[in-house]
Formats: C-alpha cells, structure tokens, sequence
C-alpha cells in the first residue's frame, strides 16, 4: 500500500469541549488510485487528510506514506516529506495575489530538483494563454487551475485535495475533475480527494466513507465513469 | 523561490509606495541628521586634535607670583619637562564694547599659533588677532588695532589650542568672544608695552609646559611647591583646551543613540506593515508551508524588502550627508562659540559602516523578533487564520454603549499599532525634550544670570588695597576643583560679610555649615544637610563642609562662608580679602589686579548660549514633530486598512460616512490623549534624568523645570496634529466602498 493509516485517533479540545473526531481510522490506498473520502459534515474527513499531510498530528496509531511513519516526525522532516512528497490543492486557491499565474506556479518549482516542465503544464491545464495574468484577472475555475498547476509542478508522487470543487461550479468542477483524471493517468499521481459532491465517487478508483470518526463503508470501483461524463456536479 | 518571491517584493514596493517612501524618507533623514551631526562632531574633534599636535599643546600650566629664576627653569627643564613663559596683560580696550584683549607675545615652541589667515607679525607694529574676536568686531588682515596708544596692524587672523574654547577665566561658564580676544606681538612690541606703563592690570606670570617621556604633572608640581604658586592647571582640567572635543562627546553619543533608537522604532513600524501583510496572507502562507515551503524561506522574503528600503534610504542618506551639504549650519555654531579653523567635513569610516549596516540590521532584527511568532504557527493553522482578533477575544468588556465598546475592540485588535502610535510619540517627544531642556537651561541662564548679579563689578585682587575703596564689598574667594560625571570644575569658597548688599546670603558663624549656590546644587546634585568634599589642587587639601542653606544663585559654582571664618580656616589674617564689588569702576593700582569681571559681560555672556543653541532647537523640534506625524499616519493607516472588509461590510449595512469615521478613525483620539498625558510628562522627567549627563562639561547650574503652560501648549500642539492626521485619513475611509466585501479577496 502507499497510503496505509492504521487505527488512527486525533481529538481536539479538553474537558467540557473535547471532540475525538477520528476513533481508530484504517485507510489504505495503492499507488496511483483516486481516492475519494466522503462523509457529512464533522465527520473526520478533513481531518484525516491533514494528518496524511503531515499538517497535524496524530494522538495514536500509524501513517505510513511509501512506508515512511510520518506520526512523530519532527517540524523539519514533516517539512521535508511535504516537500519531497506532498502536493496539495484547496477549495479556496490561496493564490499569491501579486504574482502572475506563471510565477505562483513557480514559487513550489524550486523546492524540487525534478520539477515538470512549466510550459507542458501550463497547457496541459489550459493555463498557457493566462500565464502573465495576476490571480484577479483570473476566474474562480482558472484560479483553481492555477493552484493545481502549483501543486503538481514539483511532481508530487501524493495529490491531496481538500474540496478542490467547493467553490465552483458545475461545468468549472467538470473541467477540474477531468484534469485531475488527466494527471493521474498522465503522472501516475496517488490522489485522495476530500469532497462533499456526491458524483465524484463515480470517476475514482476507490471510494471510503466516514461517520463518526470512523470508516462506514469502502469499496472500490469496478468500472469508472470518466469525469467528463459525470452529472449533477 | 526567493528569485520569484523578489518579484513581489518589487510589486508590493510599488503597491506600497506612499508607505515605504514615507518610511524610506524618514530613514534617510534620520542618517542624513546622525551623519551630519555625528560626522561634523567627528570633524571639529579630529581637527582639533591634528591643530593640538601640529600647534605642540601644552600638557599643563601653572601661574606664579614672581617669574621663575633661571635655574628654577633650568632644574625643571633637566627634570626632562620642557618649560615655556607665556606672561600676558589683560587690557580692557577704550571703548567698553569691545571688551578686553588678553595681550601675549608670539610663543616659540608650546601652543604655537595656527593663523588662519594672513602670517605671524615680523614688525613691531604688526600682531595676530585671535579668529573670534576678529570675527565679532569685523576684523580682517589689514585693518589695524589700537590700544595703549599705539596702531597695530594686522599681519594674520589665528588660533591656538590652549585657547580653544576662549574663556578669560577657566572659571567662566560661557566664552564670549565680544568681549574678549587674544592679540600676539612681536617679542619686541610686547617688551615695549610692558615697559609703556599702560598696563592697566599687573602681568600674569604664566608658563606653560610639555613632559617628557615618563613624566607626570605631579613631578613639576611637587618641584613647585618652594614656590608661591597662583594656580596650577593640568591640561584635562583646564576648560579651555579641548573645549570643542568636549563639546561634541555628547553630540557623538546622542547622535548615536538617537539613530538607534530611531531605526528601532521605525523598524516597529515596518513589523506592524509585514506583520499586516502575513495576516492578510495567512492561508496563502498556510498553503505554502503545506506544500514543504519552510519558515525560513518566508522569513527571508518578508524581511527583504524592509531591509531593500532601510539600506537604500540609509545609503542615501548616507551620500546626501557626505556631500557636506547642511553640515556648515551644523558646524556654524561651533564655529561661532570655539576659536578654532574652519575643517573640511569628512566622515569617518565607522559612520559609513553604521549608516548602511544600522537601518537593516536593527530593522531584520525586530522583524524576526516580531514576525517569528507569527510565521511559526502550524499550516493548519495558519490555512484557517486562526488566530486572528486574540486580542479582542480575551477582554470582556460591559456595558451597552455600542460605540465605546466598538472602538475598544477595535483599539484592542490594532494593539501593536496603538503601541507603536504611542512609542512613536513617546521617542518623538524624547528628541524634542532634549531640543526644550536646552531651550528652557539656556533661557533661565540668561534670566537668572540677570537677576543674580547685583553687583556692577568685580575685582579680583592680587594684592589687596591697603584700605578697602569707598562704596565697595569686600570679599574672600579661594578657587577650589570638584568633578562630576568625569569633569572637573572650579567651585569658589567665598567668604563675605554678613551685611553685604550683593549677595543675600547668611552664612552664619560656622566653618563646616555653608551655603552653597543653586548652580552648584544643581550640578551637583546636593541637597540641604548633605555633605561634599572640594579639593585645593595647589596644595592637594580637600575641604569638607555640610550644607546648611541652598541660595538662589545661577551665576557660578559658590560655597558662600563667613569671611571671618573664613580667614581663620585659611590661615589668613583678620583683614585679608581678595576681592572687590561694586557699583561702578574703581580706581584702583593695575598691578594690584588680578581680573575685572562685569555684570554686563556676564549677562552678555549667559545670552550667548541661547544664540548658539536655538538652530538646533529647531532641528530637534521640526524632527520631532515629523517623526511623530509619519509614525502617527502609517500606523492609523495600517489600523483601517486592516479593516478594509469591515468597513465595507458596515457601509452595506448602512453606516454613514461620520459614523464610520467615529467607529475607525476617532477612536484613536482617546489613544493619542490618554498618550499624550502619560507620556509628555515622562519623557521630560527622563529628559531630565539625562540631560545633566548630556551637559556634563558645561559649568552651569540645571535649572531646567519647564512652566505648566509648556506642557499644555505641547498637548495643544499633539492634539492638533492627531486632528491633521485625521482630517487626511478620513479620505482613505471614503476610499472602501460597499462593493468591496463583494470582491473575491483575492
């Protein structure tokens, strides 16, 4: 497996607002799946995804990426290991507002040795003719674009994704989902993508859900629908 | 990254500009005043240190009451210390406005002169005026000079080192060179008018002296005590010699230290600026440490541009300073008080260091110190900006005054600005103290100098008359030394009668009770019942004495006795006195006289001080009141600009514009008052604390309490430029519209 989470427990708060928000979560993705986390709101999901990254830690139980233990890392080689590893992409682009399209892309390009190539990303997501553009020239959909193309350009063997589609439309969703379908296939890109949009289960390798702290129900899919195909996005 | 960061750097300069330039300006100004200061300070130093060493300055000088035989010199110059006569006659000229010429003949080897312009007399009727005086009765090489009935002309305009500052008594407090001058004859023309019988006061048999290697004062001292010695005067204790150096010790370490505190300050406000931007920028900043971007590189790239713009405005500054350009108004003063030539500004390397290594430096170092918490957050944390409003957040506050409680949170969010507000005030009201002390010494010296003097002249005697002249006091002065804060000043034990009408003083019948005059209080911090110590170099006795009254009394350093007590402690007969008051001029034997001093050269000299001083007590005030309205206007700028969304989301909901402005903007007016009052009185009692540290080689009192209507006017004054301030910002209020919170934030 390249994303083995085993009995995973995390809780926030003390006394009178303590919330254990994951009770003991197994996960195991293979290399180059989709996979996609749902569950309603509380239900652990972002919270599973950021103890993955690396973006908090865990209170017991084990996160092995590509068989590194990353619980207990210390500041610096969490950093190294989102560095090396990790690329991540929110529903709010977090856009660097006076850098071009081109130039936010290329502040992750040099914290890889190996990076893609710039311009064959840029097509690749559509992104080449608004390269100069400031993030506020842009629209939501190109934004997102934007944040994906800086999360992929140092080639990040983990795509993690929180909501990428939270915050646009249905035919903006639509494109951003068939470019992730795209990378993955392109890169071989491992993806676990957050989302509340229950269509997307449709197009990924591997479904879990979450309730309470725990897994409710994972499968996989047998047959994919392609992302261009999906409906009430 | 940091090469693609750079280009944002550039863009939020330019986005920035009004604020960086605001900034950048002030830092500028801020080394151009340290460096001109601080460097013309350099200047006069080292210049008069190379004229002291190409002049051959003396170590030391001692006065006698009859010359010394040939074999004295002899013996002390086999004692390998090198001996120079340097006698001179004071004469005061015929018109009484041109005061009183100090008459010497060229000297050979020890404190020669360095003419400024023209050469030294080769004829006997030529002479070397000293630059100052020259200056202040308009004199030139060429004119020519009368006195004792002879036409001298000019031959050269000069200075020497032992007269640096040209005091006629080391006891004065001020020089003043309208009223006194130096003039050097030929050996022969000096041999002429000493054998004129024009002398109007006996000769002051002086000699100067150099040690050689090994040798120290107290050799020669010990030599001459077999002799009858007037004074003897080492040269670190004699006011004259170094003056100006001395002078500009404290210009060199307030200099420095102001721009210290200066480039601290400014650099604050520049962390408030970053700390804005990284707020605003959290989740950006969050995303960024999520994908493996470290602390590190951020911190690198939110303090480049401050420390871009503090280099660059210190390098301007820097450069426009070197010119030289405003350094002769800063010099002039000097110039116009010292006699010493006039030095090419230069500034010295440790200057060119500080000025582009300071501003960076201090303002990288307060960025981290402030920034570093702010960076060190975790992602997550970070991504959700959650920390945001703590401040707020932790007060509870009662009461259902919507709008008290509004401006409240509000100051409490913008606590760092507030703070930074106040510092900014407090640090400007620091400078303008040290511009109002000087202000308020030099025109209470004046005032007091005035009012204390009650006689017309003073006499001070070498022989006393056989009977006291008719409508005169009589008096006994004995010159003791006392050092504070590493100088040493002469302080006079006076004895008087206790019915003399010049003083209104009773000392009473006591050897050890004395009463001392404010002045000396002041400098040296005494106060009734205390006890002090004063030491008679000449015969190396120190005199302990209580103090039994404070008088007021600014004019000098003075232990007043009872004569009579005074004659006994010193040995002296039951009729003995040396000096004379009085009314009007007396007519009394030259050569009896030691030295004349009039009220009026008094009065004229304590106003000198407020001349010389006022161009800097501009400068300080204008500075001051700068640095205050920048600081002020960055910072209730930062505080609205943080509340952009706000303010727009209030406009959506209705809110006019007098009521925005009384939520955002007038609340800072409780700040800058409840500031003002806590912080005006203390920077002047730290002023105070400090000043005397500031003067230390001044021989005045400090009498620097400032009147209440000062504070009220500089409260007036703050107040009314908060409301400039405000009346500009209101324009930024109007600049947030509704549609504002509409826009995507990015």
């Amino acid at each position: 497996m390249y994303v083995e989470v085993s009995n995973v427990k995390k809780s926030y708060g003390e006394g009178g607002s303590y919330v254990e928000v994951l009770k003991g979560v197994f996960v195991g993705v293979e290399q180059g799946e989709m996979c996609v986390i749902q569950g309603t709101s509380g239900s652990g999901k972002s919270t599973l995804l950021n103890c993955i990254g690396g973006l908090d830690d865990i209170d017991s139980g084990s996160c092995k990426i590509d068989g590194l233990e990353i619980a207990g890392l210390k500041k610096d080689a969490l950093s190294d290991y989102r560095r090396d590893t990790l690329g991540f992409i929110f529903q709010f682009y977090n856009l660097v507002p006076n850098l071009t399209v081109r130039e936010n892309i290329e502040v992750c390009r040099f914290l890889t040795k190996n990076p893609l190539d710039m311009d064959e990303l840029l097509t690749t997501l559509g992104l080449k003719e608004h390269a100069d553009k400031f993030p506020s020239q842009l629209s939501g959909g190109q934004q997102q674009r934007t944040a994906i193309a800086r999360a992929l350009i140092k080639n990040p063997k983990l795509l993690l994704c929180d909501e990428p589609t939270g915050a646009l439309d249905s035919n903006t969703s639509r494109d951003i989902l068939v470019l992730l379908e795209t990378i993955n296939k392109k890169y071989g890109t491992t993806m676990l993508i957050v989302t509340h949009n229950n269509s997307i289960k449709n197009m990924v390798h591997r479904v879990i859900y979450l309730k309470d702290g725990l897994i409710s129900k994972e499968y996989t899919n047998s047959e994919r629908i392609p992302a261009r195909e999906l409906e009430d996005l | 990254m940091q090469k693609v960061l750079r280009k944002r750097v550039f863009r939020n300069l330019k986005k920035h500009f009004v604020r960086y330039f605001l900034l950048g300006v002030m830092i500028t100004m801020g080394i151009f005043l340290v460096v001109t200061i601080v460097g013309s300070a350099e200047t006069l130093t080292r210049g008069t240190e190379d004229i002291a060493e190409e002049t051959n300055l003396e170590d030391g000088e001692f006065e006698v009451f009859t010359p010394l035989a040939d074999k004295d010199i002899d013996i002390i110059r086999d004692m390998k210390i090198e001996v120079e006569e340097q006698f001179f006659f004071d004469y005061q000229l015929d018109d009484e406005a041109d005061g009183t010429i100090r008459i010497f003949k060229l000297r050979d080897n020890i404190n020669k002169i360095h003419c400024v312009s023209g050469s030294e007399p080769v004829k006997k009727n030529e002479l070397v005026l000293e630059k100052r005086y020259a200056y202040e009765h308009d004199l030139k090489v060429g004119d020519s000079l009368t006195f004792a009935g002879v036409t001298y002309t000019i031959s050269g305009i000069g200075v020497t080192s032992d007269y640096d500052g040209p005091l006629k008594e080391v006891s004065d407090t001020a020089c003043n060179s309208k009223c006194f001058g130096l003039v050097f004859l030929t050996a022969d023309a000096y041999e002429d008018f000493r054998n004129s019988g024009k002398a109007q006061k006996a000769e002051t048999l002086l000699y100067t002296y150099k040690l050689g290697d090994g040798k120290n004062d107290t050799d020669l001292k010990d030599y001459l005590k077999e002799h009858e010695l007037v004074s003897f005067l080492e040269r670190e204790d004699n006011p004259r010699i170094f003056a100006t150096k001395n002078d500009k010790v404290v210009d060199i370490e307030v200099g420095i230290i102001a721009g210290i505190i200066l480039f601290i300050l400014f650099g604050y406000v520049i962390s408030v600026f970053v700390v804005h931007s990284i707020e605003r920028e959290s989740s950006i900043i969050g995303t960024l440490y999520s994908m493996g971007v470290t602390k590190k590189d951020l911190l690198r790239h939110y303090i480049s541009l401050p420390i871009v713009v503090t280099f660059i405005a210190g390098l301007i500054g820097l450069l426009l300073a070197a010119t030289g350009v405003m350094a002769p108004m800063i010099a002039e003063s000097s110039y116009l008080y010292f006699s010493i030539p006039e030095f090419e500004f230069r500034v010295p390397a440790y200057l060119w260091i500080y000025s582009v290594v300071c501003p960076p430096v201090l303002t990288a170092i307060v960025n981290i110190l402030v920034i570093n918490s702010k960076l060190n957050r975790t992602a997550l944390s970070l991504i959700r900006n959650e920390v945001k409003q703590k401040n707020g957040k932790k007060v509870k506050l009662k009461g259902k005054d919507f709008v008290r409680t509004f401006r409240i949170r509000q100051m409490l969010r913008e606590m760092r600005s507030t703070i930074a507000v106040v510092l900014g005030m407090f640090l400007a009201l620091l400078v303008f103290m040290i511009g109002v002390d000087c202000y308020i010494l030099c025109s209470n010296i004046a005032k007091d100098y005035d009012a204390d003097t009650k006689y017309e002249y003073m006499y001070t005697l070498k022989y006393p008359e056989e009977t006291i002249p008719e409508d005169t006091e009589s008096a006994y002065a004995y010159t003791c030394r006392k050092s504070t804060a590493g100088y040493s000043f002469d302080v006079v034990i006076l004895g008087i009668d206790e019915d003399n009408k010049y003083f209104d003083v009773k000392p009473g019948k006591s050897r050890m009770n004395v009463v001392i005059s404010s002045a000396f209080a002041e400098k040296f911090g005494l106060k009734k019942g205390e006890e002090f110590v004063v030491t008679d170099e000449e015969k190396e006795i120190k005199y302990a004495f209580s103090v039994k009254e404070i008088t007021p009394f600014s004019t000098g350093f003075y232990i007043f006795m009872d004569i009579d007590e005074m004659r006994d402690m010193m040995g002296k007969s039951d009729d003995y006195y040396n000096v004379l008051f009085s009314d009007k001029k007396l007519d009394i034997d030259p050569n009896s006289v030691y030295s004349i001093t009039s009220r009026e050269d008094i009065v004229k000299g304590a106003s000198v001080f407020t001349e010389l001083m006022m161009p800097m007590i501009y400068v300080l005030s204008i500075a001051s009141s700068i640095i205050f309205c920048v600081v002020m206007y960055l910072m209730m700028k930062v505080m609205i600009d943080r509340s952009a969304q706000n303010i727009s989301l209030i406009k959506v909901f209705g809110y006019r514009r007098k009521e925005v402005k009384k939520l955002y903007l007038d609340g800072n007016f409780y700040v800058i008052a409840i500031g003002a009052l806590i912080v005006l009185p203390l920077s002047k009692f730290l002023m105070n604390e400090m000043f005397p540290f500031m003067i230390s080689n001044v021989a005045c009192g400090l009498n620097i309490k400032a009147p209440v209507w000062f504070f009220a006017v500089t409260y007036a004054v703050i107040l009314a430029l908060y409301f400039v301030i405000n009346k500009i910002l209101v324009r930024r209020l109007d600049a947030f519209t509704p549609a504002e919170i509409l826009k995507n934030r990015e």
